[in-house]
């Protein structure tokens, strides 16, 4: 009788090892699988994001885009030495990209903004990760909002309804998401106030 | 088998329809039902995930040791959602971040558990595949019909595609989780008080 448990219970602990082992092990198989291209993905949508945010056209096949950024984009470091920043363009700067993030409504948005050769105009604003709610905050991601940024200079003062006309430093807000609106505010003026001043304070001592 | 069939996708789309009769998996109805895009990406996997989770279990369903019976359908399901995940990464990158972490949560989904417990520990793995597939259906086509109204409603889409003009005010209410429990209450309404009334009628 005694032994008889004793023989269930270490089947159930050897039905179990073994059930993880194999599970597990398909698991790791896929995973290494598919790792390089996942970090692919992730490489090329960054690369991506930090072309769109300089206004660049960006071929849609991933080999030319990843070339074009290769060729067209330099990462340097911020003067502060606590992060980094884009340089775009072949010879002479034409854009500037900036990484801005910052607490939203449900969790942290980051994103890129891109200043053009002066360091005065936006010239692009990408949206990297953010949980915002789908369909009111995660608006924020579509073309109309990310596209209205372009020209303007900020840092940014007001929100305006969506179908008003802003000024330069005033952005139309998503309807029925101010919270998100506000973080989007919010965060693109820390990167203005500090890493943009940072390198506009380079770029003036070295022109 | 042919008549088994049948009853196993009657049952899963309607008698015992997973959402409107047994009343699970609300969460994902609630969370994922604003776009019609992500709701059939959703469903795709929860059907998949289903079905295979279903199988799995039926083929080793003599050697599960009754004590560790959970663990192991939890272990199983996980494996299966995990690699869902990663597929999406691959190759749908753009859906993988707009879903962000509601593929993970078809994890804890009650319906791939309940069809597990219910089903798939005390039949074929035949059969039991067959019934993950259409209880995931009769779970998928709710949450595409509760999806369709809310993106329609909230803001005046179908499929990302604006189809109501300028005129149409966007019903923010819809697109936020208190729009999905009035949707979803009135399907139930629906579905219970029309559809089966006349089944049970006849």
């Amino acid at each position: 009788m005694k032994k008889e448990m004793v023989k269930k219970s270490l089947y159930t602990v050897f039905f179990t090892l073994a059930v993880t082992a194999v599970f597990m092990s398909a698991l790791s198989l896929a995973y290494a699988g598919t790792k390089e291209r996942i970090l692919l993905n992730e490489g090329l949508f960054l690369m991506r994001g930090v072309m769109d945010a300089a206004d660049m056209e960006v071929p849609d096949d991933p080999v030319k885009a990843a070339a074009l950024y290769e060729k067209s984009v330099v990462e340097k470091k911020l003067p502060a030495g606590k992060g980094h920043y884009y340089v775009v363009g072949e010879g002479p700067a034409k854009a500037y990209v900036f990484d801005a993030s910052g607490a939203g409504l449900w969790g942290r948005i980051t994103a890129l903004i891109g200043f053009d050769a002066e360091l005065r105009k936006i010239t692009g604003f990408e949206i990297l990760d953010q949980n915002e709610t789908p369909g009111l905050g995660g608006r924020i991601s579509e073309d109309w909002f990310r596209h209205q940024f372009r020209g303007k200079t900020g840092p940014f003062a007001k929100l305006v309804s969506e179908k008003e006309d802003s000024g330069p430093i005033s952005f139309s807000a998503v309807t029925g998401a101010t919270a998100t609106s506000n973080a989007v505010k919010e965060l693109l003026n820390d990167a203005i106030r500090s890493d943009v001043d940072a390198v506009r304070a380079l770029t003036g001592e070295g022109l | 088998m042919k008549g088994t069939a049948k009853k196993i996708f009657r049952e899963g789309l309607f008698t015992n329809n997973p959402v409107f009769v047994q009343i699970l998996g609300i969460c994902s109805t609630l969370a994922v039902t604003n776009k019609l895009k992500n709701t059939a990406v959703m469903v795709a996997g929860l059907i998949f995930v289903t079905a295979f989770s279903s199988f799995t279990i039926s083929l080793l369903r003599k050697a599960i040791p009754s004590r560790v019976r959970m663990m192991t359908q939890v272990l199983i399901i996980a494996s299966y959602v995990i690699m869902v995940d990663i597929i999406l990464k691959a190759y749908l990158p753009d859906i993988s971040k707009q879903l962000g972490p509601y593929v993970g949560l078809i994890i804890t989904n009650c319906i791939i558990m309940g069809r597990a417990e219910a089903f798939a520990m005390s039949n074929k793995p035949g059969p039991s595949f067959l019934d993950g597939i259409a209880s995931g259906l009769g779970y998928a086509y709710v949450l595409l019909v509760i999806a369709f109204f809310r993106e329609l409603l909230g803001s005046g889409k179908i499929w990302e595609i604006t189809v109501l003009g300028g005129w149409w005010v966007n019903w923010s209410m819809m697109v936020m989780a208190s729009g999905a429990f009035f949707m979803l209450a009135l399907f139930i309404w629906v579905m219970k008080g029309v559809v089966l009334k006349e089944r049970s009628a006849t």
